[in-house]
């Protein structure tokens, strides 16, 4: 009994330092917690895949997945089975080779047996289908279009300045369910280091595709990454997301019609109707919470991935210092307390951390014309400032970008955006035209300086994208831009008009084309095709 | 009696600390949940229903039919102002919840308001809303309505 009374003793001992420990542990494990736990899951990277030796050579298969967003599973078409698909890290002047799998599927639907197809072959058959697909549209026979070819897709590398024919950036490609084809992309040695990233451009079937958050970033890396104070930033990318889900969970399957998407409720409903929701995500993770020091520096590269959101961002208590504007760096950083970003923009922002606390990152309310006026204010995240001081700061200089383009002008040109949503499927048109993929509605001489006028008829902000070649906005509304920089894409003011330069690199020479960036306009006519000629 | 005491303490104190733990995450918990948004449960319906090439082609201003299950909430948006748009007729299983209008400035030639009608699918059955126009602007029936057509499922 003794023997047993002395071991007894110290296990009640062992007993009160367990429970004391273990009290003391969760409380502090839940305090330690607490930002995360209070503000929602924690930030997430996408993947990351890395050229080596000049290539970067991978597999993207696009599939539907399972995903879990603000609690709710969905199942949504993907790149690799994640929103978004992987980062691919390359440097100027790698090759980039990927075999893109189309293994695409409506819900319940079976997976297709999977065959190649050789770029030979393909070119000839995506213009007869985009085609056929294009003219059922100009005739109005599109109130109930096959479920089957929202499944359709390739892609586009959105801010490289590579070539658009063959193999390679290639948008009048289109790849059915079951197929697989082998991307050939040569990024050029003077590649501009910075974040571009990649998307499907199938016309007809990329709005629907975004809105299940296929998307992936493209960075490249370079110059700007080597400065002392940049270098020194931690690096997070962040893709915009704009989901758009039935209450299963999936992107609805019928034709979309812009609606008020107020209480609630999507600010799109489709043909036949059904109830649907809107997740705005950063890389597919519904209001992450997202840590920094108090001094310390990030740098953070955004990409608008939605088809449609313009998000004007804002972060409580900081200003966002931005050192790049579609992957083309500034000469020095901008502080800015509002950024604008629409469907396809980019931009790359330094941040100071504050004080200790929580700061919400935001888009702001924001009219972009949509039906039923402003869309409302929505939190993207929270930032949450926490831990040791650090003593880091914002570079003030950067690197200038290629020079500011002259005023010797080759040749001016107008294009004219107008549309309406009074009808399904909505009508948007370039020049009064619907898309053609068998019309070239420009022919631009490489190596010359262009000025294009583009002129917004609507309240609909639309964002002028143009393949290949970036842009410097001169000219908005008659006032001239004293401090021009470099867009690949650009909202034009509601019934405004913009001036931009662009001066086309003389070594790519191809077809491709310029669109507005709000895709449900782009998927239903507002989109150019065009030839860059020696 | 010692050893009984011991033991009793401990244990208590092990609860007590889970407890507390729970409590905090109690605490946590609801805040996290509370940040995601509601989902909806509103059938949505606009002008695009009633208008070529959805509508029906032999009758103008007959809109493309819809399901909705019992107790589904509908809304109709139409684009009016300066014309005006005023609920004609509603079958007994579509009960009206209520009207609105938005700024719609500039969105459709013509008209700068938002009407929105709500109503909910309370019985079984095909049921209609009969919305007329007035003066007719985008509507393309003589008459400026537009009958909406729901099965209730």
């Amino acid at each position: 009994m003794a023997n047993a009374r002395i071991s007894r003793i110290p296990l009640s001992n062992r007993h009160l330092s367990v429970a004391t420990l273990a009290a003391a542990a969760l409380l502090m494990s839940v305090e330690y917690r607490q930002p995360a736990g209070a503000q929602g899951p924690a930030f997430v990277e996408p993947q990351v895949r890395r050229s080596a030796n000049g290539l970067l050579q991978t597999v993207l298969e696009m599939k539907l997945a399972r995903a879990v967003v603000a609690g709710r599973t969905i199942e949504v078409s993907t790149y690799e089975g994640v929103v978004p698909g992987p980062t691919l890290r390359i440097k100027p002047g790698d090759l980039l080779k990927f075999r893109l799998i189309n293994n695409l599927t409506l819900p319940g639907g079976v997976p297709p047996a999977q065959h190649i197809v050789f770029a030979q072959d393909v070119y000839e058959r995506s213009m007869s289908m985009m085609r056929g697909m294009a003219h059922t549209l100009q005739e109005g026979h599109s109130a109930a279009p096959d479920p089957q070819e929202q499944l359709y897709s390739n892609i586009h590398t959105h801010g490289l300045q590579v070539d658009a024919s063959g193999n390679a950036d290639n948008p009048f490609l289109l790849f059915k369910p079951g197929e697989s084809f082998d991307y050939r992309i040569q990024v050029p040695p003077d590649q501009p280091a910075g974040f571009d990233w990649y998307h499907p451009h199938k016309h007809g079937s990329t709005a629907k595709q975004l809105w299940a958050g296929m998307t992936g970033g493209i960075i490249v890396e370079g110059d700007l990454d080597r400065l002392p104070f940049v270098a020194a930033a931690e690096e997070k990318v962040m893709i915009l997301n704009e989901l758009w889900l039935d209450h299963n969970g999936h992107v609805p399957i019928g034709m979309p019609i812009p609606v008020a998407g107020h209480h609630g409720h999507a600010p799109f409903s489709s043909v036949p109707a059904i109830p649907s929701d809107t997740y705005y995500t950063i890389n597919g993770v519904y209001q992450p919470t997202i840590t920094i020091r108090p001094g310390q520096t990030q740098r953070w590269r955004i990409v608008n991935g939605a088809p449609h959101r313009l998000y004007l961002l804002h972060l409580d208590g900081h200003t966002m210092y931005q050192i790049a504007q579609d992957g083309i760096t500034f000469a020095a950083p901008r502080p800015e307390q509002t950024i604008l970003l629409a469907p396809g923009n980019r931009v790359e922002i330094m941040i100071l951390g504050g004080e200790p606390g929580e700061y919400k990152f935001r888009a702001l309310e924001y009219d972009q014309g949509h039906p039923g006026g402003a869309m409302p204010e929505d939190i993207l995240g929270t930032l949450v400032s926490q831990g040791g001081r650090m003593r880091q700061a914002i570079p003030s200089r950067l690197i200038p970008p290629r020079e500011v383009l002259g005023t010797t002008i080759a040749r001016r040109r107008t294009v004219r955006f107008r549309g309406t949503t009074l009808h399904a499927p909505v009508e948007f048109f370039l020049d009064d035209k619907v898309f053609d993929p068998d019309r070239d509605d420009q022919v631009v001489k490489v190596g010359t300086t262009e000025e294009w006028t583009l002129i917004n008829e609507d309240v609909f902000q639309h964002p002028f994208h143009i393949h290949v070649n970036p842009f410097q906005v001169v000219e908005i509304n008659g006032n001239r831009i004293a401090d021009p920089v470099w867009w690949d894409t650009f909202a034009l003011p509601p019934k405004g008009t913009v001036k931009i330069l662009m001066h086309p690199r003389p070594d790519v020479t191809c077809r491709t084309v310029y669109h507005c960036h709000i895709l449900p306009h782009e998927d239903n006519g507002m989109m150019s095709a065009f030839s860059l000629v020696k | 009696m010692a050893l009984t005491h011991s033991r009793f303490v401990a244990s208590v104190l092990i609860v007590a600390g889970l407890l507390a733990g729970a409590i905090v995450l109690a605490n946590i918990q609801p805040t996290a949940a509370q940040t995601a948004p509601p989902i909806s449960h509103m059938w949505v319906l606009s002008q695009a229903y009633c208008l070529p090439p959805q509508s029906d082609p032999m009758v103008a201003g007959l809109c493309k039919p819809q399901d909705v299950p019992q107790f589904g909430e509908i809304e109709i948006q139409l684009p009016g102002t300066p014309s005006t748009w005023t609920v004609q007729s509603v079958s007994p299983n579509l009960t009206p919840a209520g009207t609105q209008k938005l700024p719609n400035a500039g969105r459709i030639t013509g008209t700068n308001e938002l009407f929105l009608f709500d109503f909910l699918a309370t019985s079984k059955g095909v049921g209609t809303i009969v919305i007329r126009e007035f003066p007719p602007v985008i509507s393309t029936s003589p008459s400026g309505v537009f009958t909406f057509t729901f099965n209730v499922i």
